[in-house]
């Protein structure tokens, strides 16, 4: 209380104008500050089970023996049982990511066609599209096919 | 080791910047003079010069391999040298004005001393804030880094991240990373970001999947500097540290801190521009040395992002209005000379990029077809483009509390300041221009409108954030004026009251 008092005498001395800018400028700085901070609290957390398991790290693992049997360069096709379509562009984009410096069309009108079935429990179809062949099944979800001279 | 040799990367591109800041920074000033804004400017300019520096060697070399690294320390032991010269030059000169200039600053801070106004003497308060918000920042955006290395969202790793590896793994073929197959990708997008990347990566003998992501961090850390110290050379220290919790306070601010997104760099460049012009009309003639730099940044802002080519225009539109209404033209022309030997260079890296490397930009080609006349009548595009732009302004989407209201309360209380007119005009002025063509990029958008409002506009807008920070604080009365008006104003009334 007396800390108090002593603040109020201090105050006292100083003009109602100074104190309300005073009161201004001290709110602007605290709400900035303790929103800043809330924010901290909120994301300090470190969540270890999602590091190293995030999509990109997942795609990496999953495709890193594809990476090895394809060419160093040129244009792959590329095929998904995605059906939700901002899911499926997601898995696109992460193929593309996984296999650069290869670009990766979104076609099957390729030589080669990369399949990515996340969701076949039995391996990979062995016939997608007319005129594809299974070249192999690099096991969960990961297919490399050709397409086939007629 | 892949840290220590990632921290070092780092470290050479700041002696780099710092270097090159110090080259340039006005002549007859103490070396160790605002340290803080060198050290800031030195952490964006750095990883600028040393990303064009990269373009130019994979130009020249035909791929991105460790030779360049030898490349850049050739050049960085150039610009040691130079500085070194500078600093041999201008030792014999400065004694006199060294010894006035420190006469100077023992005054000031014997007036600072003196003063019992409430800014001054609670200054260690300010300076608390400052350091807990930045403290506060780097820990949540480190956070962010550890849960996400490769950036927080799709743009991160799916245009400046893809880009940078297939440069990386490309060897000679790299120029294929540039194909117009996806253009999703963006492959028109300057190269900043990923080019930073692959230096990085060069370094560490291999890919580092934190690295853009640090990037992002460094640059965030970085505008706040710039805007306290910025702030603190034109209008006082509380007036920057002010500045600086309010940034921080903005909670998408911080978010985009470790997206790994070039919209963090870009919004530094943009910052560090305006301030630069801003030390430019505050400093008066002597300064051409801030126009050079002013226009390296802008040069880099447009090597990070497209939306960088428009903030060109609209700085040079906004210093056009500025200086040829107050100087005329000679003393324009003068300035536009100094701008454009910093501008100019760079915009050569990227007109070469545009020209030779890159595939035409779908957004500009959108821009000029006959369809975007048909959008321009549309008056329910003006409609929605308008509504979302007050939204996020007066609703602010970002997660915690909208400052604006109080930015708002304080700007009546504290009141305006006419100290640095020019300044202002020229921040405020740009920032307009930069809305304007915000607006028309929306307005003739290719993609679907609402689509590419509602995933882009957060982001467009905390670009122009810490310059509208800076043209605010510049305007606004800084603490140590209004309290000491209010001071003395509360001290003549209370004696004119007592002899009453």
């Amino acid at each position: 209380m007396e800390s108090i008092r002593n603040l109020q005498r201090k105050l006292g001395g100083v003009g109602y104008a100074t104190r309300v800018k005073l009161a201004t400028l001290l709110l602007l700085a605290l709400t900035a500050l303790l929103t800043n901070l809330i924010y901290l609290r909120e994301n300090r957390g470190l969540e270890p089970t999602t590091a190293g398991h995030d999509d990109i790290n997942i795609y990496e693992r999953r495709f890193g023996v594809l990476r090895e049997a394809l060419p160093a360069r040129g244009v792959v096709g590329y095929l998904s049982d995605e059906q939700e379509v901002n899911e499926a562009t997601k898995k696109y984009y992460l193929t593309q990511y996984t296999l650069a410096p290869l670009i990766v069309v979104r076609d099957a009108d390729q030589a080669l066609v990369v399949g990515d079935f996340a969701r076949a429990r039995e391996g990979a179809p062995e016939t997608v599209a007319a005129q594809l062949r299974l070249i192999k099944d690099f096991g969960d979800g990961v297919a490399l096919y050709a397409r086939e001279e007629r | 080791m892949t840290a220590v040799l990632f921290a070092l990367s780092s470290l050479v591109a700041l002696a780099f910047g710092f270097l090159f800041v110090s080259l340039l920074w006005p002549a007859g000033r103490p070396f160790g003079e605002r340290l803080l804004l060198k050290l800031c400017l030195a952490a964006g300019f750095g990883y600028g010069l040393t990303s064009c520096l990269c373009f130019v060697w994979l130009l020249m070399h035909g791929r991105a391999d460790r030779t360049y690294l030898l490349f850049e320390a050739v050049v960085l032991a150039l610009l040691l040298a130079g500085v070194l010269f500078r600093l041999s030059r201008a030792r014999g000169r400065s004694t006199v004005a060294e010894g006035e200039r420190a006469r100077e600053s023992a005054r000031a801070r014997a007036r600072e001393r003196e003063s019992d106004a409430p800014p001054e003497r609670w200054g260690w308060l300010f300076t608390a804030f400052f350091g807990v918000s930045l403290a506060s920042t780097a820990l949540a955006v480190a956070a962010a880094i550890v849960r996400e290395p490769h950036g927080g969202g799709w743009d991160a790793w799916g245009i400046y991240g893809l880009r940078a590896r297939a440069i990386f793994r490309g060897g000679e073929n790299w120029r294929e990373g540039f194909s117009a197959l996806t253009p999703w990708s963006h492959p028109d997008y300057p190269l900043l970001l990923p080019l930073s990347d692959v230096r990085s990566w060069l370094y560490c003998g291999g890919e580092v999947a934190y690295a853009q992501s640090v990037l992002s961090a460094i640059f965030t850390l970085a505008t706040a500097g710039l805007l306290y110290s910025a702030l603190a050379a034109l209008r006082g220290r509380a007036q920057g540290y002010l500045a600086g919790v309010v940034l921080m306070g903005f909670t998408t601010f911080i978010v985009y801190g470790s997206s790994a997104y070039a919209d963090v760099p870009v919004m530094f460049f943009f910052t560090a521009t305006l301030a630069l012009f801003a030390l430019h009309f505050g400093s008066g003639e002597g300064s051409r040395q801030f126009l050079i730099l002013a226009g390296v940044a802008a040069g880099l802002a447009a090597w990070t992002k497209n939306e960088g080519l428009l903030f060109v225009a609209a700085v040079l539109a906004a210093h056009l209005a500025v200086t040829a209404f107050a100087g005329g033209r000679k003393t324009y022309a003068r300035q536009l000379f100094f701008v454009a030997l910093g501008l100019l260079p760079v915009l050569a890296v990227v007109v070469y990029f545009k020209t030779w490397v890159a595939p035409p930009s779908e957004l500009t080609a959108a821009m000029g077809s006959s369809s975007a006349l048909g959008k321009i009548f549309d008056y329910h595009r003006y409609v929605h483009i308008v509504r979302e732009f007050l939204l996020q302004l007066l609703y602010y989407r970002g997660r915690g509390v909208n400052l604006t209201y109080l930015l708002a309360i304080y700007l009546v209380c504290a009141g305006v300041s006419r100290k640095h007119r020019s300044g202002v005009i020229h921040v405020g002025l740009t920032l307009c221009l930069m809305l304007a063509g915000y607006f028309w990029v929306y307005l003739t958008t290719p993609y679907e409108l609402v689509f590419h409002v509602r995933f882009s506009m957060d982001r467009l807008l905390l670009q122009l954030w810490p310059g509208f920070l800076l043209l605010y604080f510049l305007a606004a009365t800084a603490p140590e004026e209004a309290f000491g008006q209010a001071a003395s104003g509360g001290r003549l009334r209370a004696s004119s009251g007592v002899a009453a």
